[in-house]
């Protein structure tokens, strides 16, 4: 039984004697994380599973079994174009964000002051601290075509119009690229920091540029690191509810939305299949990231 | 070194200009709200026309934040305080104890930060009607604990698994029963990462709109929500001012940590707990 | 003497792995025990069933006569000195030796006084209140050492306590154990892989091996009479080769290695088959030393290795050449030979150990 090889470093032998009990610490000290576990997460799942199977006709909810509305998402080409355009914004908010880290999390590590380099690193995480809603607010402000961006490009003359950046996918890309930023400077940070110094020594030794040292070291020993914080990135833009709710003025509709609007309206079928895409498009990402690791690793 | 330069190369010279620049891009949301709070009109505009508190003094007079705002505090202390007992004991168990198919386990007890947020909202909304209790305060508490748990154990199973085991075997060799044995060895050792995972848990929870949102009545927001909501059909500077106390909230809070934990010790322990998160997440 | 701790046919597994392999002995009440052997041995294991961290899987473990089959580490009569001292980071050094006292609810005064008695007892009195990150490892060592006695333990129970200090430190500590051990009267029961420690400090000695005690004892008899080739081995730096034995009665035997023949003392299992002779470097004598001895040869020194007090001589012995090492006291009154030189090595009859070649179980 597997309960009896529960216990700490017992032998097989000893297990007769001392470990009839052996398992129950474990078990106890675990049960009401289990117990909170299948209450509201496992059973809330099981039961939008179950709803994801039923259909919504004429206002009501039909509790009959059913795949219609699966194959309404498969086949209407509305839905087709949510899922589409919820992986593009994620695509790119994800090669946005980045752009942006990499460079950061490399200037954090060549940083030779420790102050400088503590004072960024308070820069760069302690937004997290700061509610999405307070910051999805900042970027409509921010971006408002009499906003400061806006301005600051009219008075240097790069412009004559404002630049609608907000209330379409360039604000909401712009702002989720803000909130997933120390997402991704970290893993990279942590990748750079482990990385052995003599090893771009002895590059260095070897009469590699600073250019080779970063294309043929740095870069591949960092690769798995950046991986990583693509793959959060991803997989937190793919979830996005709240800033493409802000920024987006209605006109951006990601499948998060379409979930919150689909319960909103009653209608617990679409609102749990769009779900269930969802979940399917999550598990895929973390699936295929997790082998583009282990392929950035190898090398 | 070739490094060292007394003129530092162009590529040093622009990995600093673009370090500016981006630190810029991660301040520059959170400055112009602040600014803006302090704006004389009702509707946005760069540089400001003129400056008033009138927008702090239309917040005073606003009892639905005020309530929510209440209300958002002691949900995130009652969540941090249960997933932080229940997450504390569970990652005790899986780091002490041989138990089959552990790595499964913890697996699944984090899996809950890979989920979208929304689908979980939804799903726990669906559940909640169904057994019944949509209404009842300790569907939220329950809901945010999950949301949270997660976090704790990531952080507090990382520092456990540092922790040197010999301490409670010396404790125990010493006439400590366990629980005494854990009060007085273990709980100190974990102590500061028990503080990280529950400041995490703190914020994690007070930031709550998606898994929040249909579970609340309207008369009984949390703030975040309350502050979503009113940013659908306001734009005014009202919002601005809320944010910007939030803000203030927020600088106090990193300054308390960094003097508590030592300068420049809390973005490093912060990370610490996104990385324990993160590694758990691909895996 | 009464004995403190006894184990009777003592067998641990960890998985299908037999970590400890049917051991029995007894510890007398008072006495400096050691265990001693390589690492993954089995000793640390010992200890720590007795202290009861591991249970043993077959056997009895009695301790001050009582049995210690369901009982829990914290309600053992014994304490122990760990590995690496497990010093509580978050307690001052007082704290530290209180803790045990703590735990019992002794009242705040007695704990007071029977702390400073240990803290006087290693010399930390002035150390009462600092955080073991800022000591050093001597010290951090008579900590974890006042820690445990403190408790008056029946058995106090040391896993190699001295291993992360610095040579020197390492043999000043043996001196103190030794001193605390006879001061306060408890039995200590020793792990160590360091032969010169368990020879300094015990009044007995066992010698484990893969599981088994391989030989128990003084540390002189263990030394001077080895009851197998590992014990030979692993105690002191002794010569050992391949020899034919010629003839075999009453405990000695004739054994011959190429040109050189010489007689020595057996151990069971030694016939007229091939053997292995054992010759410890010091016994060797070199030159006018040599005279008079039973078994002398023609040696040529082929190397010289100088250690300050003493001088190692790689010597060849007859054709084929035998190599053996030759360990002489060096206090400069006479120079040392060179390699190249021919000189002539003896050695007494009771020098020579020998030891059956198959390996035999002990």
């Amino acid at each position: 039984m597997a309960a009896d090889l529960i216990g700490p470093r017992i032998g097989p032998a000893s297990k007769r004697r001392r470990g009839r009990l052996a398992w129950l610490p474990p078990l106890l000290l675990l049960a009401p994380t289990l117990c909170l576990m299948a209450y509201a997460f496992v059973l809330p799942l099981l039961t939008f599973f179950r709803f994801s199977f039923h259909k919504f006709e004429r206002g009501r909810l039909q509790e009959a079994f059913s795949l219609d509305t699966y194959r309404r998402f498969m086949f209407d080409e509305y839905y087709h174009a949510i899922i589409f355009d919820t992986l593009r914004m994620a695509g790119i908010v994800t090669v946005l964000s980045v752009l942006i880290g990499y460079p950061l999390a490399y200037a954090m590590w060549r940083i030779g002051r420790p102050a400088v380099q503590k004072w960024l690193a308070v820069l760069v995480f302690s937004p997290i601290i700061v509610s999405v809603v307070v910051r999805s607010y900042g970027w409509t402000v921010l971006l408002a075509d009499q906003g400061p961006v806006n301005y600051i490009l009219q008075r240097a003359g790069m412009i004559d119009d404002p630049l609608r950046l907000v209330y379409n996918l360039t604000g909401v890309l712009i702002s989720l690229a803000h909130v997933f930023l120390p997402f991704v400077v970290f893993p990279i940070y942590t990748s750079m920091v482990r990385l052995d110094p003599t090893i771009k020594e002895a590059a260095e030794d070897l009469g590699a540029g600073w250019w080779t040292v970063f294309r043929r070291v740095t870069l591949p020993l960092t690769l798995p690191g950046l991986v990583a914080g693509a793959q959060i990135c991803f997989t937190l833009a793919l979830g996005a509810f709240v800033t493409p709710s802000i920024l987006g003025g209605g006109r951006v509709l990601v499948l998060p939305l379409h979930v919150y609007r689909a319960t909103a309206d009653i209608n617990w079928p679409v609102a749990a299949v769009g779900g269930m895409v969802l979940l399917v498009l999550s598990l895929l990402t973390v699936a295929s990231f997790n082998r583009l690791l282990r392929y950035s690793e190898v090398r | 070194m070739r490094t060292r330069n007394r003129i530092p190369p162009l590529r040093h010279l622009l990995l600093a200009l673009f370090s500016v620049l981006a630190g810029l891009f991660i301040v520059s949301p959170l400055a112009v709200v602040v600014l803006n709070s302090f704006s004389s009109v009702a509707y946005n505009v760069f540089p400001p026309e003129g400056y008033s508190l009138r927008w702090y003094r239309n917040l005073a007079g606003q009892d639905a934040f005020y309530g929510a705002a209440v209300r958002s505090v002691v949900l995130a202390l009652v969540a941090t305080s249960v997933s932080l007992v229940v997450g504390t004991m569970a990652a005790y168990a899986l780091v002490r104890y041989r138990i089959p198919g552990s790595d499964m386990v913890k697996a699944f007890l984090l899996s809950p930060i890979v989920m979208p947020k929304i689908v979980l909202g939804v799903a726990l909304f669906m559940f909640f009607v169904e057994v019944g209790s949509l209404n009842s305060y300790w569907s939220l508490v329950v809901t945010h604990a999950v949301v949270t748990l997660p976090f704790v154990i990531a952080i507090l199973s990382a520092s456990l698994v540092s922790f040197d085991w010999t301490l409670q075997e010396a404790a125990m060799d010493l006439g400590a029963g366990p629980l005494y044995t854990f009060f007085r060895v273990v709980l100190p050792q974990i102590s500061v990462s028990m503080i990280v995972a529950a400041v995490f848990s703190f914020i994690i929870s007070f930031d709550q709109v998606e898994t929040t949102v249909f579970l609340v009545r309207p008369s009984s927001n949390t703030l975040p929500i309350e502050m979503f909501l009113y940013l659908q059909k306001w734009q005014d500077p009202t919002i601005a001012a809320l944010s910007t106390v939030l803000i203030g909230f927020a600088i106090v809070l990193v300054v308390i940590l960094t003097v508590l934990f030592g300068k420049g010790a809390l973005p490093t322990r912060l990370a610490a707990g996104q990385k324990a998160a993160q590694k758990e997440e691909s895996s | 003497m009464s004995a403190d701790v006894e184990l009777v046919n003592v067998t641990k597994y960890f998985g299908d792995f037999k970590a400890v392999d049917d051991i029995t002995f007894s510890v007398d009440s008072g006495s400096f025990f050691s265990l001693l052997g390589p690492s993954g041995c089995g000793k640390s294991t010992t200890l720590r069933m007795a202290s009861g961290f591991e249970h043993p899987d077959q056997g009895e473990l009695r301790i001050a006569g009582l049995d210690m089959r369901n009982v829990s580490p914290y309600r053992r009569p014994t304490n122990m000195v760990f590995q690496r001292w497990a010093l509580f980071p978050h307690m001052s050094v007082f704290e530290n030796v209180a803790f045990g006292l703590k735990v019992e609810r002794l009242a705040g005064q007695e704990i007071r006084r029977r702390v400073g008695e240990l803290l006087e007892l290693v010399g930390l009195q002035e150390f009462a209140q600092r955080k073991p990150g800022q000591l050093s490892g001597g010290q951090m060592q008579r900590v974890a050492l006042a820690r445990a006695l403190v408790k008056r333990p029946k058995v106090l129970l040391l896993d190699e306590p001295l291993g992360a200090l610095d040579l020197k430190l390492r043999l000043q500590m043996q001196l103190e154990l030794k001193r605390i051990q006879q001061d306060v009267g408890t039995t200590f029961i020793y792990v160590t892989h360091d032969q010169g420690e368990a020879m300094t400090m015990s009044d007995r000695i066992a010698i484990m091996n893969e599981g088994r005690i391989e030989q128990m004892g003084t540390p002189q008899e263990i030394y001077d009479r080895p009851g197998s080739r590992f014990v030979a081995a692993f105690i002191g730096n002794t010569n050992l080769f391949d020899v034919e034995v010629e003839e075999v009665a009453d405990g000695r035997a004739v054994v011959r290695a190429g040109e050189i023949r010489f007689a020595g003392n057996t151990t069971p299992g030694v016939a007229l088959a091939p053997a292995q002779a054992s010759i410890r470097y010091e016994l060797i004598r070199i030159g006018a030393a040599s005279e008079g001895l039973p078994n002398r040869f023609e040696a040529r020194v082929r190397d010289v290795i100088f250690s300050g007090s003493s001088v190692q001589y790689v010597l060849q012995l007859g054709n084929p050449p035998l190599e053996v090492l030759a360990e002489v006291h060096y206090d400069g009154s006479q120079p040392l030979l060179s390699a190249g030189q021919v000189v002539t090595a003896g050695w007494s009859d009771q020098a020579a150990r020998l030891f059956p070649t198959a390996s035999v179980p002990a």
